[in-house]
């Protein structure tokens, strides 16, 4: 029994709780959007005070639909600044809401959308929408594994980062869309995003803007994003869904590991000519790292070493020693700085000889 | 708000606030006592359960988050021959009760092939883990009748384990994945009154 | 006891609790429900030292379904917990703060959201001190005194022989200092207590916890009641380890007087950060250590100064400060050592009893002696052991001797005759991996190994008693009450076993009740590896006195000599005619028989120990009942570019008298060795200005599946007379060998001595760095 929408708010107040739910239905061949939703919502609440409202009895998809005119319930909640918080998985959210780090007055559950929740392959790339759970794209790839280049199949570095989150119910809860807002400077799908050039359209009432991963963190657990507006998708663009590209992440130890540091790295080769590719020049890189600096860092010293340049093990080293010298690594309670300094060069030795299909390791 | 959601097979209806944390949904309000507490922050999968057939943490979940969904706890676990509160008699052959080593402290339910796995392995010790762990096997098997020790790793990395040293959990995993291959194979619809596929209790080593 | 043919004892039975287990059904403290329960959450210090000048709840009470406020003042009692002299520590302070993790006040409410919010309401004035934050500024001249009587917790000393004269004689000898960390237990189950006011007067305690009569005692003193009026039960208990020695008493105590107060029942659930900092750790040790020996490898002298940091209050301190006294010496035999042990109180998170209780710490740090001694003398480590390991009738470091079960030496031999078939350890000289190629590969490999031992039960710790009770009923089925608590080690099943064993019923037929403290004497903790041994014991004693009664039935059934009977498979049986199915009669008509004829079928049993004897001044004497030996060997491979280490293989051989359940054994073994791992390579508590910086399980890396040991249990018998079937225990053992042995292991790997647990990555990789640096490589 799966609604086809369903729309939950969530309304506390301090010392008190008032549930607020409005439910939306299909109207007759159309679904309402997220902002329609959020509309009706403003609805609701600007015109008729926090009153209380229930929605009727559920059945199967078809709910009780409210309508509304214009006025941006996103604009209000907008007003309400960051007390408004969206939310998908949860799985970092909720934590900080039960630490006190954040108090919302009001939580928007996007989970269920479907227009947050599909993976396309386009002309222009692929689109990963943000509600998507880190396991639905890990196992989008492992259906796709074996089909066309054409379909949605996705970049080695996203999916080895994406498994490296958690474990297996942080993955099933959690989204991709949430691990890029949450900005945590460790999270394992930045560095990936980055290196694959990824643009991120995010939305609002106002409208829809596009920001280059690169651009999109400002801090930890800082980003672009403005009151009331939602990473709606992630688009990954066709020039960087061909290349190789790789990713390595470390922690204290194991299993259900947080990194201590991460690399990600995207290349495409030259045309060759002859046999092996370790004689083609690197046409195009991009190096990034986590959780070695403030936010995920693009090494762009390190990749002018390698750009356009034929890679060999003098090279290799000497791209490694710019990686190293490039992060601001600290010392936290997750390892030392010199232990990030030190173990950042291994696991771009790592993953530069993956991307390369080097011998050995 | 009313929650309607199916749980361990039964359509429920529960009143809830719906920023209950569905661990405290399924333990205060709905008497589950089954999934546990450990750490209330994600970290080490004490609370698991399945939604969806997947295992996710239910201390990170608000209760809101069950609507419409398909919610399995530990107490959802059946037999093999899908019964809950046990088949018709209650020993497969004369002697298995009687004469065997599986000493049970109440009654027995039938138990899941995981769960006699997890006796027989020795891979219960303090069991507050167990229900959890459990859960997140259930889910690896259903979709992977038969993974490699790699992919049980994989499967039960989000559940800590401090008594056992995990070895015997192993082991469990595989001998319930290597029972469900075996009785997959066997030929018919069970020999006798139903009973293919119940397992035999306990075990000497 | 001894050669008899054996049915249930020595079998891999599974777990008698076990169904309840993994259904779930089994009601851990936190899953009780009683009408009318409120919840409490204590108000903390969040400061490591200071002075309190007020406490105001005011607020706080008047939040939506806040029930009361407490303070020291409510405690009708001396306000005291602690299981040891000096006794030094507040259940609710209110003169002064001695660890962040210090409950100053207690908010009730009627839910654990409201609870929280109260505790959080809760106005306190504290001036802050600056903390005392290590054993040498607490050591120091002037130095702040945390407890009145100074910052000494308890200093002992073990002198045997003459070291001096021993290292005169020595030929070589090596000196190093050694430190170990604090550790968390980070049980799954984190500490939990009910306290419910019954209607007659008593009020009985569930409690996630492994000492419930030290439940029981402070409960009562602190309430001012007498202990008859209180009960104690423990609830099944989602591990302990030792940690929930004290800390089940001190939140037994607060929600009891909040049950009394408010005459409903009290819950107090523990969240895992304050379990982290509120609850005792392992001690951090540092370890001054020299051993002398003459160059054919006799061992002639062992010195070693031990400091503990124990953190703000004593718990107990003095005991594991004895316990390292004792087996700093190793499982050896050496003539002269000397050994002075001193825990010191800091500001910081107090620390307690953690399964190994002292022995993992100075295990490590005699370990590595060992190896160091080895390789000066350029000699097999394992041969080095073998030469100075412990015989039967010669003198261990406490100059105690026992007769038998010293089975030291059969464990190295069975590791070193594994060792012999394996194939010799690795050397990676494959081409370079990395952008920094050196010459040797990506992989350095390395084995190690350990000997160790650890006594068996309290010794010299205090008295040793267990009570244990043994019901036929009269449908032949029987029941049995244990004075010490399962926790998961499977004390309960080897318990039944026992019983099952003695009586003839099968292990379907017998029940292992709850511990209840109105039901059984009074059996101290559970502790120090006794449940099998000193319980096991009682649960013999009590389960002979029933069989006395069913044999003496039956020889009048079956119209033969008491001697003649036996009891075997739920039948009672004339042994001459074992194969003539006439003369056998069930159990259940033996047990109706003998109530309807007025013999006893239950009994009251008491296993003591024999009382240590010996000399407070020099710990010379006899001290355990029996030691557990064992030897490690560890194989290890270490990443060089990144520090990770695998575990290649892992050995753990053990002298355990008599295996009366090898999966149970195996279980301890393998638990156990996971927790030395992790005390030895991945946990460590970050302590900055004496607050915990990562009580979580993602910050502190608690092994995953994944970080797993390939642990294998080779068991060794050599029985042990005070122990039922020659049993002795095991569950501490595993944690000191493991940590020893991965510490020699990672040594020989690296070439390099790690002086320093937990001995992590960015440790090892530090290490190696430098020392390519200096190789100019």
């Amino acid at each position: 029994m799966k609604l086809c929408f369903e729309f939950l708010t969530l309304f506390r107040q301090r010392f008190g709780r008032e549930s607020l739910c409005v439910q939306l239905a299909d109207r007759p061949g159309e679904r309402p959007t997220v902002l329609e939703a959020l509309e009706a919502l403003e609805n609701s609440i600007g015109s008729k005070g926090l009153r209380l409202q229930e929605a009727g009895q559920v059945a199967g998809g078809l709910l009780v639909f409210r309508r509304t005119p214009a006025g941006a319930l996103v604009q209000a909640a907008g007003a309400a600044g960051e007390r408004v918080k969206f939310l998908a998985g949860g799985t970092d959210l909720t934590v900080q809401i039960a630490e006190g780090a954040l108090d919302p007055t009001l939580l928007i559950d996007i989970s269920a959308a479907e227009e947050l929740r599909r993976l396309e392959r386009g002309a222009e790339g692929l689109r990963i929408g943000a509600a998507l759970t880190i396991a639905e794209l890990l196992e989008s790839a492992r259906a796709a594994a074996g089909k066309p280049a054409e379909s949605a199949s996705i970049p080695r570095c996203l999916l080895q980062g994406a498994a490296a989150i958690g474990s297996p119910q942080i993955r099933h809860l959690g989204t991709i869309g949430g691990n890029v807002c949450n900005a945590s400077p460790c999270g394992d799908t930045l560095a990936p995003l980055i290196v694959l050039a990824a643009s991120f359209t995010l939305r609002s009432p106002r409208g829809s803007r596009v920001v280059p991963a690169e651009e999109f963190f400002l801090g930890p657990k800082a980003t672009v994003l403005e009151p009331g507006e939602i990473l709606e998708s992630i688009l990954i663009p066709v020039s960087h869904l061909s290349g190789r590209s790789a990713f390595r992440m470390i922690g204290k130890r194991n299993g259900q590991v947080i990194s201590q540091v991460n690399i990600a790295v995207w290349l495409k080769r030259g045309r060759s000519e002859g046999a092996g590719t370790i004689s083609t020049p690197i046409e195009d890189i991009r190096i990034a790292a986590g959780s070695v600096a403030p936010i995920p860092l693009r090494l762009k010293r390190a990749e002018e070493l390698l750009r356009s340049v034929i890679p060999d093990p003098p090279l290799l080293q000497a791209a490694a020693g710019a990686v190293q010298e490039e992060i601001q690594p600290i010392s936290d309670v997750r390892t030392s700085q010199a232990y990030r300094r030190s173990v950042i060069a291994s696991l771009f030795t790592d993953v530069i000889g993956e991307v390369l299909e080097r011998e050995g390791r | 708000m009313l929650l309607e959601f199916e749980l361990n097979g039964k359509q429920t209806r529960v009143e809830a606030e719906p920023t209950l944390r569905a661990l405290d949904l399924l333990r205060d309000v709905l008497g589950l006592t089954g999934t546990k507490e450990g750490c209330g922050r994600g970290e080490c999968g004490a609370c698991t359960i399945l939604l969806d057939g997947m295992p996710v943490n239910s201390c990170l979940l608000y209760a809101a988050k069950l609507q419409g969904r398909r919610v399995t706890t530990i107490e959802g676990l059946t037999a093999e021959d899908g019964t809950e509160d046990g088949a018709e008699d209650g020993t497969e052959d004369g002697a298995a009760d009687g004469g065997g080593d599986h000493a049970c402290q109440g009654d027995c339910p039938p138990l899941h092939p995981l769960q006699e796995a997890f006796l027989a392995e020795g891979a219960v010790q303090c069991g507050f883990c167990t229900p959890g762990m459990i859960l997140s096997a259930k889910s690896l098997l259903d979709r992977n009748p038969d993974p490699d020790v790699g992919e049980i790793e994989e499967a039960l990395s989000g559940n800590l384990c401090r008594c056992t040293g995990y070895g015997k959990i192993i082991k469990a995993v595989q001998r319930a994945a290597g029972d469900g291959i075996k009785a997959a194979r066997e030929p018919g619809p069970g020999s006798g009154a139903g009973k293919s596929g119940r397992r035999q209790r306990g075990a000497t080593r | 006891m001894n050669g008899q043919k054996l049915s249930v004892v020595g079998r891999g039975v599974p777990k008698v609790d076990g169904a309840e287990l993994v259904t779930g059904r089994a009601k851990f403290a936190g899953d009780l429900r009683f009408p009318g329960m409120l919840y409490a959450v204590a108000r903390r210090a969040g400061i490591p030292a200071g002075k309190i000048r007020g406490i105001d709840g005011s607020a706080a009470l008047a939040l939506p379904g806040v029930r009361a406020i407490l303070t020291a003042g409510d405690i009708p009692g001396p306000n005291i917990i602690g299981i040891l002299p000096p006794f030094d520590q507040p259940v609710l302070a209110s003169q002064e703060v001695r660890y962040e993790g210090e409950s100053l006040a207690l908010a009730v409410a009627e839910s654990r959201e409201a609870a929280g919010r109260a505790a959080a309401a809760i106005r306190v004035d504290l001036e802050s001190w600056e903390p005392i934050l290590d054993v040498d500024q607490a050591l120091a001249e002037g130095c702040r005194k945390i407890h009145p009587e100074g910052n000494i917790t308890f200093s002992k000393r073990l002198v045997k022989g003459d070291v001096e004269k021993g290292f005169a004689e020595a030929e070589v000898v090596v000196e190093n200092t050694y430190h170990t960390s604090f550790q968390e237990h980070a049980y799954l189950e984190p500490e939990t207590v009910v306290a419910v006011p019954g209607g007659d007067g008593r009020v009985t305690v569930y409690a996630s916890c492994q000492s419930p009569f030290h439940i029981r005692g402070h409960v009562a003193a602190n309430l001012g009641l007498p202990a008859s009026r209180v009960k104690v039960i423990q609830a099944y208990t989602g591990g302990s380890f030792g940690g929930k020695d004290d800390v089940a008493t001190e939140i037994g105590c607060l929600a009891t007087v909040a049950a009394l107060k408010l005459q409903a029942p009290v819950m107090i659930v523990h969240e895992r950060r304050e379990s982290i900092v509120g609850s005792n750790l392992r001690h951090a040790a540092r370890i001054h250590y020299r051993t002398g020996s003459r160059r054919d490898g006799t061992i002639v002298a062992r010195e070693a100064r031990i400091h503990l940091d124990g953190g703000a209050y004593a718990s107990e301190s003095p005991f594991v400060t004895m316990k390292a006294l004792i087996h700093a010496g190793g499982p050896y035999h050496v003539p002269n050592v000397r050994v002075e042990c001193t825990a010191v109180y800091t500001n910081k998170t107090y620390c307690g009893a953690f399964r190994g209780f002292g022995v993992p710490q100075v295990t490590f740090a005699s370990e590595s002696q060992i190896d160091e001694l080895a390789a000066k003398l350029n000699m097999d480590p394992l041969e080095l052991r073998r030469r100075n390991a412990l015989r039967a009738g010669q003198a261990n470091a406490t100059g105690q001797v026992f007769a038998g079960s010293v089975g030291i030496v059969q464990t190295i031999e069975r590791i070193a005759e594994r060792r012999d078939r394996l194939p010799p350890v690795r050397q990676d000289r494959s081409a370079a991996a990395g952008a920094g190629s050196t010459p040797e590969g990506r992989w350095l490999y390395g084995r190690g190994c350990a000997c160790l031992l650890q006594g068996i039960s309290n010794g010299a710790e205090g008295i040793d008693v267990v009570g244990a009770s043994v019901q036929a009923s009269q449908d032949g089925s029987v029941l049995v009450g244990v004075g010490l608590t399962d926790m998961g080690q499977g004390s309960r099943t080897v318990f039944a076993q026992i019983a099952a064993e003695v009586l003839g019923v099968t292990m379907d037929r017998v029940t292992v009740r709850q511990v209840d403290t109105d039901s059984v004497h009074d059996s101290g903790p559970t502790v120090a590896s006794r449940s099998t041994t000193v319980g096991g014991m009682a649960v013999f004693k009590a389960a002979e006195e029933v069989k006395a009664s069913l044999v003496k039935m039956a020889s009048l059934m079956l119209k033969c000599e008491e001697e003649q009977v036996l009891l075997e498979e739920n039948f009672a049986v004339r042994a001459s005619s074992a194969n003539n199915p006439e003369v056998r009669i069930p159990l259940p008509e033996v047990c109706t028989a003998a109530y309807w004829t007025g013999f006893p079928l239950m009994h009251l049993a008491f296993s003591r120990a024999p009382e240590a004897r010996f000399d407070h001044e020099t710990h010379q004497g006899d001290i355990y009942i029996a030691y557990n030996y064992g030897t490690h060997l560890m194989d290890v491979r270490i990443d060089r570019l990144t520090g990770a280490v695998e575990v290649l293989r892992h050995l753990a051989a053990h002298d355990l008298g008599k295996a009366i359940n090898p999966m149970g054994v195996e279980g301890q073994v393998e638990g156990g060795a996971l927790i030395g791992f992790g005390m030895a390579h991945l946990e460590r508590i970050e302590h900055e200005g004496g607050c915990i910086r990562n009580a979580n399980f993602a910050d502190y890396a608690v092994p995953s599946i994944k970080d797993r040991l390939p642990t294998e249990t080779i068991i060794v018998e050599d029985p042990n007379p005070t122990g039922p079937y020659g049993a002795k225990g095991v569950g501490e053992p595993p944690v000191a060998g493991t940590a020893a042995a991965f510490a020699n292991a990672v040594a020989a790997a690296t070439g390099r001595r790690f002086t320093r647990l937990p001995i992590r990555r960015e440790d090892l990789l530090a290490a190696l760095q430098e020392r390519d640096a200096a190789k100019g490589g």
